[in-house]
């Protein structure tokens, strides 16, 4: 049990690495969204797909995505560890060595594309890999650190997943699919511009430049409210397009509204006008742990989340034997 | 003569190493049977459509000959549209 290496400070000899801290690499949060999403791509999509081969192609669209989220996390590590949301991911903790995680998300990326082209097609095969190397490339390397509308342009790679599904079944991406793309895109600055409001102070010291350190929160919030007035009406549009039948409409437009409200509600407050909580404070603080001003942004994140759910799972019950658009 | 630079492995060390060994295996079997899942699916799709495309051409030239006389029963609609392979 001897090895012979050059030992570095910061990258230990021999790591103790267990395996749950490469699942956490995987970033299992965003991977059940990612997996929800592109399970409704591949029901939704015109077609009656081998179940086995369906599963599988879930499967690698997960992976592929929990690989994306590996080399983000090998990448950022350094940035991850001036962060109390990221603080404690593997890399940033030092659970995982840089170079480790490197490897896995590279392995697991070519495996995923290989059998997701393997099982379905290349169209899909090549949209996962266009996602992950957007993802871990593109807006990791290059967008995060130059411009406020990082996660703006980044938020294509999020929204990719249900086209994949799509052309996972049928071999094509059409425009429906692309509906679908362009809702999670719509959505995504309103859903992390609500987060970045309370949690500049952290982004702002890891030298990211999010639109509330970038341009402030009075700003912040007018842009919130104005990708929430574009982003409602495209979320209902399937409605009235083919794509979902009336209870996609109940959930869209009722959902829709609430969320334009809390939107409103958030652009007439003073989130983000001063420190966050646990800056404030100086101590940990959870995710949801907001001072009074900052609830506005901390309910319409969370509202967000369970919106775009909620909108998802209206598309997939309507797919249930009698309730067809 | 030097010796090389030798470390020796911690209790800890070595139980993380056989964890990782051990999912690492683990994750190569699971590989495998997917892969084998993927191809027996996929040669029982593409022999199937094989089939319903030769029943069609079969079809298709006793139809055209005109010595012939015409076939008993003409394939079901839709056989000869075999789904295309993967």
């Amino acid at each position: 049990m001897t090895m012979t290496d050059r030992p570095t400070r910061e990258t230990p000899l021999v790591t103790t690495s267990q395996p749950e801290d490469f699942f956490q690499l995987l970033k299992p949060r965003v991977m059940s969204l990612v997996v929800f999403t592109a399970v409704t791509g591949l029901v939704v999509a015109p077609g009656h797909p081998n179940p086995l081969l369906a599963a599988i192609a879930v499967l690698c669209i997960a992976v592929g995505a929990g690989a994306a989220g590996a080399l983000n996390m090998a990448l950022e590590g350094e940035t991850d560890a001036l962060m109390r949301r990221t603080r404690g991911r593997p890399v940033a903790a030092g659970r995982v060595r840089k170079n480790d995680a490197m490897a896995f998300g590279v392995i697991l990326s070519i495996f995923s594309v290989m059998l997701l082209g393997m099982t379905t097609n290349w169209l899909a095969g090549g949209l996962l890999a266009l996602t992950i190397i957007y993802y871990a490339g593109f807006y990791t390397l290059l967008l995060k650190r130059r411009t406020p509308q990082n996660i703006v342009i980044g938020g294509a790679a999020g929204a990719l997943p249900p086209v994949i599904g799509w052309a996972a079944v049928t071999g094509q991406a059409p425009w429906q699919a692309w509906l679908l793309f362009l809702i999670i895109f719509l959505w995504t600055p309103p859903h992390s511009w609500a987060l970045a409001l309370y949690s500049a102070g952290d982004y702002a010291k890891a030298g990211i430049p999010m639109m509330p350190v970038a341009r402030g929160a009075k700003s912040t919030r007018l842009q919130i409210l104005i990708y929430s007035l574009i982003f409602v009406p495209v979320a209902i549009a399937p409605a009235f397009l083919g794509l979902g039948g009336v209870v996609y409409l109940a959930v869209s437009v009722a959902g829709g509204l609430f969320f334009l409200a809390l939107a409103f509600r958030l652009w007439r407050s003073r989130a983000g006008d001063q420190p966050d909580k646990a800056e404030a404070v100086g101590r940990e603080a959870a995710l949801y742990d907001v001072r009074a001003e900052a609830k506005p942004a901390r309910n319409l994140f969370a509202f967000s989340i369970l919106y775009l759910m909620a909108l998802f799972s209206a598309l997939l019950v309507e797919q249930l034997p009698g309730l067809g658009a | 003569m030097t010796r090389p630079n030798f470390i020796t492995l911690t209790d800890e060390q070595v139980r993380a190493r056989k964890r990782r060994n051990v999912a690492i295996a683990l994750g190569l079997v699971g590989f495998i049977v997917l892969v084998f899942i993927v191809t027996v699916v996929n040669l029982q799709r593409n022999t199937e459509a094989r089939k319903a495309a030769e029943a069609a051409a079969v079809g298709t030239v006793l139809r055209a000959d005109p010595a012939l006389p015409a076939p008993a029963a003409a394939p079901a609609e839709g056989a000869a549209v075999a789904e295309p392979a993967q």
